[in-house]
């Protein structure tokens, strides 16, 4: 099949040629001297005879040989252009065009052998280019006679099946033209717009009962519909275009890496848009280099592994429920998903025990991240660590989707699906705060529809974002209405929810309504739009009226539901399922004989590195100079293992996790960082010893979580100057469902001299006010079951509870900004791990309950 | 947009050329005229959420999409 393709090709432009030939050498008669014209024609020739050559087709490459050699002697001026040598090289374009015709009807070159015109061609070439005798001497009508006679026979024998032949040779040149690219895209965009306008008439007409309209629009239905895909016809090639200068690239890098690869190519008729082939010409040849350089071995590791010592990289490409299919198949190593596994810890891409984590198929696809090569070496065939992730984002920009398919030890496939065109595609259209959008079909998966009372109970709150359970699995919803900043719209009894595939993630998007899909014709937005990632264009719908295209990968991003890693979504779905524990991340980092300390990401500033040597001594404490101030370094063992005579002075620099708190800063100084995870804790173990809050199981070890307030303060008393003391034993009651946090919390009211009495949740909390009311209440936010609004509610139902005040906790600076937090009802709020605030806080609340109970103009009452 | 469309000649001879010129609020403004495709009526356009101020929206011209501006906010 690709043979005759590239035969065909071969005879469609060899018959244009030789009538840009036959014009040229006509020309140069009348202009014997212009030299443009007859390199011109020498070219041509050369081409021809280049092509033959590489087609085997010894007759043609002989004749058009000579004729070449004769010709090179006219350019370089050996030789004096004669009438006879022109219709000589005249006579030479018609014998080719005879051998043309033959190879058309028959495949092969015919018997004839042109020993005459070769002949001729030779005599003439070897005539004695003097210039005063005639050149064409030997040439002359007579003798050209006499060697027409003696080849006559074989000639004429061919000339009559020449002359049949001929006619279908010229309908091959006549059945091909050649059209520009831009009158193509013109008339493609012509279509465009007809396709619109026969939308429109659709819509009229289905809004009006006439018969005669009606007939003549399904007509104008069928007539556009056939007429667009014929015109997008003309704008297809068959793969095989891209795919012809691949086995030049296999032999080069077989040749390269002392390799040996065969190339197999299936279906290289399959056609794609040439928008299309022009933009997975790239990735194609990348996933090619890709297989060769990475997936087949070399022939002794091939030999090895029982396997034939060549490689077989198969190409195949076929048409699947309109989209393409391409296939790169190669039968070499296969992906190490070891290897590759640390690879991405190497390249700092995730952390080990992330990477731990991914299945096997997920780990394959990390090879598209961005910055990675597992080439052992850099060569120049392949490990620039750029490659892989360029195919995808090329491949994704078309609409396409790459997908590797990986048999350790047998191969890999990777798998392009890909759109067949890109101007003309199926949508959906929505409705969304009273505007109309379309969302391409390719990404659309499903929808849901949810009745307005029972949306409320699939739709639950994780992580602060809104998910849908569905089958079994989470969804995260985004708001169409909220992402675009359109009103809201009134509750409708239903709502819908579209289930998007925005790469390898998928999310709902709920939008007011579902309307209809449509062909619809994408057009660019404008340059004002550059920055404006949610749309993908724009169309003309029916009604006339412009609609934007959404771009889902854009809309997906601009919510945020895409942007936590799959990481945390699972992460978020694990919390779910173990009942709301609290997830943090944490810092781990070594101490003395504790092996596994944690605190806190969020109250860490910096880590620091700092040599020993800067370590200097005031007012009996370790310090640094650290950004133009004083930084107290805080000596982690110290504190957790006084009397420990053994120091292990030698480490430098030595590590500090730098703690910020207003304008205060301090160090601690410990072993070793270990790492950051993300994980939810559950306090295992309350633990008496000073300085650790307890222990708790951390990244499946126990570690010991450090209470930072103790550390500080029992290493440098003025840091607490501020809020210590203030207590005066008074009652603070902290209401908080993680263990983690209550210490926290407590650590610092302790200290500040309160006396503290913890509750995990709602009814802990009651009970505990029930035995003895505090003056304050802290309460987190997120306090189980209900948030702490359930609290407050109970606190104000009774009278005795009324007045005392309520110190909401968020969960961060974040949700502390939000309004919401601000009208829970509580009297103040602060951020959980902001300690001094929440001392300060108190301490204010406490006082102003104090003198409420003698005036009656409570705090609480000021809303 | 107050768009009034009327072609004046200005006094400079040397630098004369034709201009399209019209008001917006009080201010009066000239645009070389063979830079002007066409003046419309104001017809209903499409609002693209999340775009700038600036941008009152996309109408449909004949099939092709064309940005509208409002100069008001320019």
């Amino acid at each position: 099949m690709q043979d005759q393709d590239v035969i065909r090709e071969f005879l469609v432009e060899s018959h244009e040629n030789l009538s840009r030939l036959d014009q040229e050498l006509v020309e140069l008669e009348k202009r014997p001297k212009d030299a443009q014209l007859l390199a011109s024609i020498f070219r041509t020739i050369h081409t021809i005879k280049g092509t033959c050559g590489f087609l085997a087709f010894s007759t043609l490459e002989r004749i058009t040989h000579q004729a070449e050699s004769l010709l090179s002697q006219l350019r370089d001026g050996r030789r004096k252009l004669t009438p006879s040598l022109i219709s000589l090289i005249l006579d030479t374009v018609d014998a080719t065009r005879k051998v043309l015709a033959s190879i058309e009807a028959s495949g092969e070159e015919g018997q004839e052998r042109f020993e005459g015109i070769a002949e001729r061609l030779r005599i003439a070439a070897q005539m004695p280019p003097d210039g005063e005798s005639e050149p064409g001497a030997g040439l002359t009508p007579a003798s050209r006679a006499d060697h027409e006679v003696e080849t006559a026979s074989p000639e004429i024998g061919e000339g009559a099946k020449g002359e049949e032949t001929g006619l279908k040779s010229s309908a091959v040149a006549d059945a091909n033209i050649r059209v520009g690219v831009g009158l193509l895209d013109k008339l493609m965009d012509l279509v465009g717009e007809l396709v619109l306008t026969r939308n429109q008439i659709l819509q009229f007409n289905t809004e009006r009962e006439d018969a005669a309209l009606n007939a003549t629009s399904q007509r104008l239905n069928l007539i556009t519909t056939e007429l667009q895909e014929g015109v997008m016809k003309t704008r297809m090639q068959p793969i095989g275009m891209v795919w012809n200068k691949l086995p030049r690239v296999v032999r080069d890098m077989a040749v390269a890496l002392g390799k040996q690869i065969r190339l197999e190519m299936d279906g290289a008729n399959t056609e794609l848009d040439r928008t299309i082939i022009e933009a997975i010409k790239d990735p194609l040849v990348h996933l090619v280099r890709n297989s060769c350089g990475h997936g087949i071995e070399r022939p002794e590791v091939r030999i090895n592994a029982g396997k034939p010592p060549y490689g077989r990289l198969t190409l195949r490409a076929y048409h699947e429920g309109g989209q393409v299919n391409i296939e790169i198949s190669d039968d070499g190593a296969g992906v190490d998903v070891a290897q590759v596994k640390q690879k991405v810890v190497e390249k700092g891409l995730l952390r080990p025990e992330q990477a731990e984590k991914l299945s096997d198929r997920e780990a394959v696809n990390l090879i598209f991240q961005p910055g990675f090569s597992t080439a052992q070496t850099v060569t120049n065939v392949s490990g620039r660590g750029v490659g892989m992730d360029v195919v995808k984002s090329n491949i994704e920009k078309i609409g396409g989707i790459v997908d590797i398919c990986n048999r350790p030890g047998e191969g890999s496939t990777v798998r392009l699906k890909i759109p067949l065109t890109l101007a003309i595609i199926p949508g959906l259209v929505i409705t969304s705060g009273g505007e109309r959008f379309v969302i391409p079909q390719v990404s659309l998966l499903e929808l849901i529809r949810l009745e307005r009372d029972s949306s409320e109970k699939h739709i639950e709150q994780v992580h602060g974002t809104p998910v849908y359970r569905r089958r079994g699995s989470l969804l995260p919803i985004a708001y169409l209405n909220q992402v675009l900043g359109l009103k809201l719209a009134e509750q409708a009894e239903a709502i819908s929810i579209v289930v998007l595939q925005a790469e390898d993630r998928q999310f709902g998007l709920v939008v007011d309504g579902i309307n209809d899909t449509q062909e619809i014709v994408v057009k660019p937005l404008g340059k004002q739009f550059k920055g404006l990632t949610e749309y993908a264009g724009a169309t003309i719908m029916g009604d006339g009226r412009v609609a934007l295209i959404l771009d889902v990968l854009g809309i997906g991003q601009r919510s945020g539901v895409l942007a936590e890693s799959r990481e945390q979504a699972r992460a978020a779905a694990e919390k779910k399922t173990h009942g709301g524990i609290e997830e943090q991340r944490l810092l781990l980092f070594r101490a003395g004989s504790f092996e596994r300390l944690a605190v806190p990401l969020s109250l860490v500033a910096r880590l620091e590195e700092i040599p020993r040597s800067s370590i200097e001594f005031a007012g009996g404490c370790q310090v640094v100079q650290y950004r133009n101030r004083i930084l107290p370094l805080v000596p982690l063992r110290d504190v957790l293992e006084s009397g420990v005579a053994d120091r292990d002075e030698t480490a430098d620099p030595v590590q500090v996790i730098v703690f910020n708190d207003g304008d205060r800063s301090v160090g601690v100084v410990v072993d070793q960082i270990l790492d950051v995870v993300e994980e939810s804790i559950m306090m295992r173990q309350k633990s008496t010893r000073k300085g650790l809050l307890g222990s708790a199981v951390v990244a499946k070890r126990v570690t010991d979580l450090l209470d930072l307030n103790e550390v500080i303060h029992a290493a440098n008393e003025s840091w607490f100057q501020g809020a210590g003391g203030t207590g005066n034993g008074k009652a603070v009651l902290v209401a908080e469902g993680s263990a983690f946090s209550r210490g926290l919390v407590r650590g610092g009211l302790d200290m500040a001299g309160y006396r503290v009495v913890e509750a995990a949740n709602l009814d802990e909390a009651i009970r505990e006010m029930e035995q003895q009311p505090a003056d304050v209440v802290v309460a987190a936010m997120d306090l189980p079951p209900k948030g702490s609004s359930a609290l407050l509610a109970a606190m104000r139902a009774r009278p005795e509870w009324e007045r005392i005040p309520l110190l909401g906790l968020a969960d961060s600076a974040g949700q502390l900004q939000s309004s919401e937090a601000r009208t829970a009802g509580s009297e103040d709020c602060q951020a959980k791990f902001d300690s001094n605030a929440i001392i300060e806080s108190v301490s204010r609340l406490a006082s102003e309950q104090a003198s409420a109970k003698t005036a009656p103009v409570c705090a609480g009452e000021e809303k | 947009m107050a768009t009034d469309t009327a072609i004046v000649k200005p006094e400079a001879a040397q630098n004369s050329g034709q201009l399209s010129t019209f008001f917006v609020a009080d201010l009066f403004f000239g645009v070389d005229v063979l830079r002007v495709q066409e003046v419309l009526r104001f017809q209903q356009m499409t609002h693209v959420p999340r775009a700038p101020d600036v941008i009152e929206g996309l109408i449909n011209l004949r099939g092709q999409i064309v940005t509208a501006i409002d100069l008001r906010r320019r």
